[in-house]
């Protein structure tokens, strides 16, 4: 997938990694009652996502499948934050995570888990 | 009141407003420049004219008497043309008729081009603002939900009777505000989570131009724009007009929150600005002389005294009455210019007074020598009356004109005798039925039958008279075909 998400686009593709593979106009039910989109808004979101690479749709009923799953996207995004925020350095990310609560053990080693993950 | 003149006053109105504006911005409340400016929309709008004395167009007019005097100058003007074209000919004054035609084709043909421009820019105009409102609106629905509850809460509990959305949008770095039935606000994303206090001014800041209808008024001056478009100054006034809307929405939210937060509210919008360049790379220059004249009306605040608010009184009713009204002669200018004396029918009239013209000059009997004291004094007639009927009643009434039976010398200089008892002429022993001397003179008769003779005049280069060329009665009549006389 080459273009970010906009988080526009990103409420469409929640709709389907909690539900699934669905058809677009079930897509836009949901979002209509969550976000208030209208059926025309919606499409076009979907439609742009296909553009660029998220969304695959195939036929009977312009089914769509995710293509991208969630944690590649989560992962993208904290790589952004640490960038743009935290000046580059995941260590700076955790210090704030840590110094905004308290954590519990089990939680603590989980987090290490995944900074070797990331490293 | 035409678009033209409605633009032109329109302008001279919104230079009045700028040298007030740029002398007195901070010193009159703000409410001055709110009602000069729907002023400069009312005029620029609304087709009527309202004569006033104190105009200054009244003014221009009584001093400078231009109108009228280029108008009896006109109609002088085309009074001797038809006088010439009478004296030289008759089809030359149907020529000159049918020339005033032509120009008068030519004049509504140009328009109808000039026209068409106007429409295709005004088209231009309109489509363009159209377009963008249509795709940014698209974009504006892919808006998600405030993320904090309490912020679309306090929003309901805003005293408008519009329910107004808040919405969060990932695709801007400012807030912004759409929407005149059903009002929007547009927050970026990290506004939302940022410092409560900046959110705080935003959402009040926003909430004052939706309160204040300030949508509705920048789609006027839009409106405004696309119909004025060809005049530069209407598009300065919309851009001032829009900065002075921010002036006022400021100074609503001070008056709302208190004196005391005008410092913080100031600082708050320069971090936004600071945050807006970050981002954008573009957007300079004129925003840096915007946001500053904002801060300086902000801290500048300071309670509105009396004098302040009399002197803004009178100085808009002086606007209003000196430059918003007409001019009393010119509404009555155009009152006779309505009532056309230069349109449609009126070359109608001009064809008969054409051709009335003729028929005197024809009447009178003339040799060139003999007759130029006459048409001295029809001339001299003719320019102290306006028009040429004045001439043409005082011909007929003073018999300037000879007798019917009378020769003119030049003719009985070539043969031809009057015949007192029957009061027609004769030459060469026979009755003259008809005489015809082209654009001079004609002499019809109507005699016995036998015996007639037609004769048309031949005169030299120099109008000096040469002889009678004797024709027949059908070539005698191919030779009146053009004046319309009509042998019986």
């Amino acid at each position: 997938m080459d273009a970010k998400l906009f988080d526009s686009e990103l409420k469409v593709m929640d709709v389907l990694w909690r539900e699934g593979d669905s058809t677009a106009k079930h897509i836009s039910n949901v979002l209509k009652e969550e976000v208030g989109w209208n059926v025309n808004t919606t499409y076009t979101l979907i439609k742009r996502c296909i553009k660029k690479g998220a969304i695959e749709r195939s036929e009977p009923k312009f089914m769509c499948h995710a293509r991208i799953p969630k944690e590649e996207v989560q992962r993208a995004q904290t790589d952004e934050l640490i960038n743009k925020v935290y000046d580059g350095s995941a260590d700076k990310l955790f210090a704030a995570l840590l110094g905004r609560k308290k954590l519990s053990q089990e939680q603590i080693e989980h987090l290490k888990n995944i900074v070797g993950e990331l490293e | 009141m035409s678009l033209w003149e409605m633009s032109v006053s329109g302008g001279i109105l919104i230079l009045v407003v700028l040298l007030v504006r740029s002398l007195f911005l901070h010193k009159l409340p703000g409410r001055t420049f709110q009602a000069l400016w729907f002023l400069v929309l009312l005029r620029l709008l609304l087709p009527v004219s309202i004569p006033c004395k104190f105009s200054i167009y009244s003014v221009a007019e009584k001093y400078l008497k231009v109108s009228e005097h280029r108008l009896s100058d006109d109609v002088l003007r085309q009074s001797q043309e038809i006088v010439q074209e009478g004296l030289s000919g008759t089809d030359d004054s149907g020529a000159a008729v049918s020339s005033l035609e032509a120009k008068e084709d030519r004049g509504t043909k140009g328009s109808l081009g000039w026209t068409g421009i106007y429409l295709a820019g005004a088209a231009i105009c309109a489509g363009w603002y159209l377009f963008s409102y249509l795709r940014w609106n698209r974009e504006f629905q892919t808006s998600l939900p405030a993320g904090e509850r309490t912020v679309q809460e306090w929003a309901d509990s805003l005293p408008v009777r519009r329910k107004i959305s808040i919405r969060q949008w990932d695709r801007t770095v400012t807030p912004l505000t759409y929407g005149i039935v059903r009002p929007v606000i547009l927050l970026p994303k990290e506004l939302v989570n940022e410092k409560p206090e900046q959110l705080r001014f935003i959402l009040i800041h926003e909430y004052m131009h939706i309160r204040h209808w300030d949508a509705l008024k920048k789609l006027f001056l839009i409106v405004t724009c696309c119909i004025h478009w060809f005049n530069p100054l209407v598009w300065v006034m919309n851009r001032l007009a829009n900065q002075d809307l921010e002036l006022a929405c400021d100074k609503n939210v001070i008056k709302h929150m208190g004196q005391k937060m005008r410092a913080p509210y100031a600082l708050a919008l320069i971090h936004m600005e600071e945050e807006r360049n970050m981002r954008m790379s573009w957007g300079n220059g004129f925003n840096e002389n915007a946001i500053e004249e904002r801060i300086v009306a902000i801290m500048k605040e300071k309670k509105i005294s009396i004098l302040a608010c009399i002197t803004s009184c009178v100085l808009t009713a002086a606007i209003v009455l000196a430059f918003a009204t007409s001019a009393l002669a010119m509404s009555g200018r155009m009152a006779q210019e309505s009532t056309a004396t230069y349109e449609g029918d009126s070359v109608e009239q001009r064809t008969v007074q054409a051709s009335q013209a003729t028929k005197v000059v024809q009447e009178i009997s003339q040799t060139q020598e003999g007759q130029t004291g006459l048409y001295e004094e029809i001339y001299k007639q003719f320019s102290d009356e306006v028009g040429p009927d004045a001439a043409q009643a005082q011909a007929e009434t003073e018999e300037t004109y000879q007798g019917f039976c009378d020769v003119p010398k030049e003719y009985a200089a070539l043969g031809i005798t009057a015949n007192p008892k029957s009061g027609g002429w004769e030459y060469d022993g026979k009755k003259v039925a008809i005489l015809y001397d082209k654009g001079i003179y004609t002499f019809a008769d109507k005699p016995d039958e036998k015996n007639l003779v037609y004769l048309e005049v031949c005169r030299d280069s120099k109008n000096k008279i040469k002889s009678f060329r004797e024709v027949d009665k059908e070539g005698m009549q191919k030779l009146l075909k053009e004046t319309g006389l009509v042998i019986e």
